[in-house]
């Protein structure tokens, strides 16, 4: 059997013993193999390495609480016939948006639907506990909401202590400047690649933290800029993507999810704001956009 | 890459618990389980979106695209009948929305001026610069083929579809999809040449 190996022998994974021997005994089968090797490699550069749909986001300042339904769908197809598709990891985004509200009255018998996420509900209140993985959150015991969490629950917490900043940690400053050092007013850890927004001291700047004192650190900005920055007690300290064990019991929490039969809650989201009276505002329903809008309501805020 | 030599697809890997599990999920998407939905794009929205996108070259119309692809997996999921497997179902949605689209533009899904290219059983010829190109090279040379090439590139390579999928998605027998798939690659060759891509 000398015929040489088709397309369909190379495409093959794995490849058969039968092409191996051959290829083993065939340059020319070889050479082949290496051009599609090439081309393949475009190809998934160009399909497996497209980058995920980006994220369009818009602040609502803080400021009094919106009610009713929010922001209307951009389509009215997408309204009335899509809701589901709303929930997608980035499906959604762009195509809709979706409000989440923080502060007193938005809580109705423990969960409130969050508008423009289909089957999302979200809850506020205290922390009461943690209880391994589950999170149970109420204003008042009555009200109290079990949060189930995962791996994949994004847990963002606010006014966490000046220690928990370390060396090497990417972060978002922001704060007034003066002879060229940043007093931090708002230092949020692992907040990455949130753009257009701006504070009242101008925009954030972002980049790795290194030369961690007690009084401040150095921020290494992607351009090699070194930025001198000073901490004090009014600095408030976020981290995206915290740890359960670095939510605060007492502390004002949302929790966001599904809402399981037995009235639990699936949480994809566990949050710890700097401030009760702030409105997420996303696009896209998924654990990432929120972490983006948090990081940005969170700078807003600041 | 498993061995010298070796050409392999890096797209989903599905093997039959998989493929069972993606049946499940459609079932259920069909009871309208908007998690199972999460989960079939978690799984599967990458390579479709990337799919689209390396067809249409547009990205916010892919984007459009997979909004209506999903829609339609979503309210279709019932006429699913386990003829395929969910992927190339998927993508087959995918493309004929793509078509739909693309309806009334000068870009043409399916080029049939290549059904007359037969896939030679020898060797290629000397693709020199192929042999010579990098990664960056290959990327901005297939963003330049026809959309009918870039189309069974994408299938044959970057979704992990075996070539009777790819047939399947293409409505073109095996053979075809050889052929077709030989002519993509001997035309990213000719624009590797022509464009000075890789000197």
């Amino acid at each position: 059997m000398n015929a040489h190996l088709d397309i369909d022998d190379l495409l093959t994974d794995p490849v058969s013993e039968r092409a191996r021997a051959h290829l083993d005994g065939c340059a020319g089968c070889r050479t082949e193999a290496a051009r599609w090797e090439t081309a393949a490699g475009g190809v998934l550069e160009l399909i497996a390495g497209t980058p995920e749909p980006e994220l369009e986001l818009d602040v609502v300042p803080a400021g009094p609480v919106r009610g009713g339904t929010g922001r209307r769908p951009r389509t009215a197809f997408i309204a009335t016939a899509a809701a589901a598709v709303l929930v997608l990891g980035g499906v959604g985004y762009g195509l809709s948006s979706a409000l989440i509200r923080s502060g007193p009255g938005t809580v109705t018998a423990g969960l409130t639907a969050v508008s423009g996420c289909a089957g999302l509900e979200q809850t506020d209140g205290t922390l009461a506990q943690l209880d391994g993985t589950t999170v149970i959150v109420g204003a008042s015991p009555g009200q109290q909401v079990r949060a189930a969490t995962s791996a994949r629950t994004s847990v963002n917490v606010s006014g966490l202590p000046i220690s928990d900043i370390t060396d090497g940690a990417s972060a978002m400053v922001a704060g007034p400047e003066s002879n060229g050092t940043l007093q931090a007013k708002m230092v949020i850890l692992g907040a990455t690649g949130a753009r257009r927004i701006n504070t009242p001291d101008g925009p954030p700047a972002q980049g790795t933290i290194s030369d961690l004192t007690g009084t401040g650190f150095t921020l290494v900005e992607p351009d090699g800029t070194q930025l001198a920055v000073t901490t004090s007690s009014d600095t408030n300290v976020t981290m995206i993507n915290a740890g359960l064990g670095q939510l605060r019991t007492g502390a004002y929490t949302m929790a966001i999810g599904y809402a399981r039969p037995d009235g639990t809650l699936a949480a994809i989201a566990i949050l710890q704001p700097p401030s009760r009276n702030v409105v997420f505002s996303i696009r896209g329903c998924t654990p990432s956009s929120m972490d983006h809008a948090f990081t940005m309501a969170f700078m807003a805020a600041s | 890459m498993s061995g010298p030599g070796q050409v392999t697809t890096h797209g989903a890997t599905r093997d039959d618990a998989q493929r069972a599990s993606d049946c499940d999920l459609l079932r259920l998407i069909a009871l309208r389980d908007e998690g199972a939905m999460a989960e079939l794009y978690r799984r599967y929205g990458r390579i479709v979106f990337g799919q689209i996108l390396l067809v249409v070259g547009e990205r916010t119309l892919a984007e459009e695209i997979l909004q209506d692809t999903m829609l339609a997996v979503w309210r279709g999921a019932d006429s699913y009948r386990g003829e395929s497997v969910v992927l190339s179902w998927v993508i087959a949605i995918a493309r004929r929305r793509t078509r739909d689209r693309m309806r009334g533009r000068r870009l043409r899904v399916v080029d049939e001026t290549f059904a007359g290219e037969q896939a030679s059983p020898d060797p290629g010829p000397e693709l020199v610069a192929l042999d010579r190109a990098e990664l960056a090279e290959v990327t901005a040379a297939i963003r330049l083929l026809a959309p009918a090439h870039r189309e069974v590139l994408g299938l044959a390579l970057g979704t992990g579809l075996s070539l009777p999928e790819v047939a399947d998605v293409l409505e073109i027998p095996v053979g075809t999809v050889k052929s077709r798939l030989a002519a993509a690659r001997n035309a990213l060759d000719r624009v590797l040449t022509e464009k000075g891509l890789n000197r």
